[in-house]
């Protein structure tokens, strides 16, 4: 039940993530909602447990989407060691502390962005994207950006969290055990 | 911390890069092909029902946002479809005429084959612009290479993968693509270039020939992507290359890319 639920989660990430990019018209300027999927499960569950929904989510997003494949498989990878390594030593401190490596996910998921534009479309092609993106006034746009994926990070915490402590109350009561 | 946890760390990482790196540089596109199509079938049904959220809210938000301005809309697309009918009218007119001309000089009419009509239910999400995903396939007679066009002729852009129920297309805005182009007023010929989902420039225009502000652009005959006649759109800017030895110009599509519900694929 857990493995078809959280399937459909992200398949529903995604196709938001489909839609959405065209909402928005087209420019570079979209809610990652699969990345801040991500990043809230690798926070939930931790690196280690999250990492096989992490890389899956990349694999049906890649193929979905007709990206080359192994494109978001490391972009979301990154993203969520990035976030459990950084949330598992500024978490504990503070609760405002939630803020700095979530910030710091977003901030380095734009540069993965641009990185995967130079490398997608080479670096000269890329690169006139990124200065005409820039000339456009997308930096205040990816300010914007920003606090979009702030809610929908804050979001799909909520919604995995409640996900998990079902699955984790199914797994206790409900499923039946195995004797042997 | 002990060495061999960063040692671990290490290999854990570089095996992660190494993976992706490798699935970048091989990109078995081809061999993933049965695997797209099957996910293809299970999202297709979640991407229509978003697809008509997205509709149904964008019209509710356009709705609420011109209630205002719908009296005057009104007067002036009254008087535009007077102006409209006139033009249709003459343009059957000499419609008849060129079919009867072309007829008793032996030329086989220009109209491109209708495929199939398709639904739009999704876009390229890096954002960059320059695909969309339509709801029909190989089972619908799509091939790969086939024109896609909007309304009655407007030019979107050129199928370029195909799988059993879903296509993905690629726009004219994608900076790969070139075509061959030529104005109606002037008959003056260029190429068309995509620019990274931010417009379309006209380039490799001659500086003898002659291209203003409001012409309309139009696929030529020259160029063997697409049938020719498209209506690409209209000039808006003019200019010169870097090099000065070619005009150059913005065109303006008449069709906003990303708010295309239903496409044509024509051959």
């Amino acid at each position: 039940m857990g493995v078809f639920l959280r399937i459909g989660i992200i398949t529903i990430a995604i196709c938001l993530d489909m839609v959405l990019s065209g909402y928005f018209g087209g420019s570079l300027i979209s809610p990652n909602v699969t990345l801040m999927l991500v990043v809230a499960w690798s926070l939930l569950l931790g690196f280690t447990e999250s990492i096989g929904w992490v890389m899956l989510a990349g694999v049906l997003a890649d193929m979905v989407l007709f990206r080359p494949l192994g494109f978001s498989i490391f972009m979301f990878v990154v993203a969520a060691y990035a976030s459990s390594f950084l949330s598992k030593r500024f978490f504990i401190r503070h609760p405002l502390w939630i803020l700095v490596p979530f910030f710091g996910v977003v901030i380095f998921s734009v540069c993965m962005e641009i990185l995967a534009v130079v490398l997608f479309w080479g670096v000269k092609e890329g690169g006139s994207l990124i200065m005409t993106w820039i000339m456009h006034g997308s930096v205040v746009m990816q300010g914007l950006l920003i606090l979009v994926n702030a809610a929908l990070f804050f979001l799909s915490y909520r919604v995995l969290d409640g996900v998990e402590t079902f699955l984790s109350y199914y797994k206790r009561r409900v499923q039946p055990k195995k004797y042997v | 911390m002990q060495p061999s946890f960063w040692k671990r760390k290490i290999i854990e990482a570089g095996s992660v890069v190494l993976l992706c790196a490798f699935l970048l540089w091989w990109n078995p596109s081809r061999l993933l092909t049965p695997v797209r199509d099957i996910l293809w079938v299970a999202v297709e049904p979640i991407a229509i029902v978003f697809q008509y959220l997205r509709v149904v809210l964008s019209d509710v938000g356009h709705s609420v946002v011109s209630i205002g301005s719908l009296k005057q809309e009104n007067a002036r697309l009254t008087s535009e479809a007077i102006r409209l009918q006139s033009r249709v009218a003459e343009l059957e007119d000499m419609q008849k005429e060129n079919d009867q001309l072309r007829q008793e000089i032996g030329v086989a009419l220009r109209h491109p084959d209708h495929v199939a009509t398709a639904l739009v239910v999704g876009y390229d999400s890096r954002g960059v612009g320059d695909w969309l995903i339509i709801n029909k396939g190989s089972r619908d007679g799509i091939a790969s290479g086939m024109t896609v066009v909007s309304g009655e002729n407007v030019l979107v852009g050129m199928v370029e993968e195909v799988l059993t129920s879903t296509s993905r297309v690629s726009l004219i805005t994608h900076p790969k693509s070139v075509f061959n182009v030529h104005t109606v007023e002037t008959q003056a010929r260029g190429v068309v270039r995509g620019k990274f989902g931010l417009g379309i420039l006209l380039d490799s225009v001659l500086q003898t020939e002659s291209i203003r502000k409001g012409d309309t652009v139009v696929t030529s005959e020259w160029g063997e992507q697409y049938p020719p006649g498209l209506l690409v759109g209209t000039i808006s800017e003019v200019g010169t290359s870097p090099d000065g030895l070619f005009q150059q110009a913005t065109i303006l599509s008449p069709i906003d890319f990303f708010a295309i519900r239903t496409v044509s694929i024509i051959r």
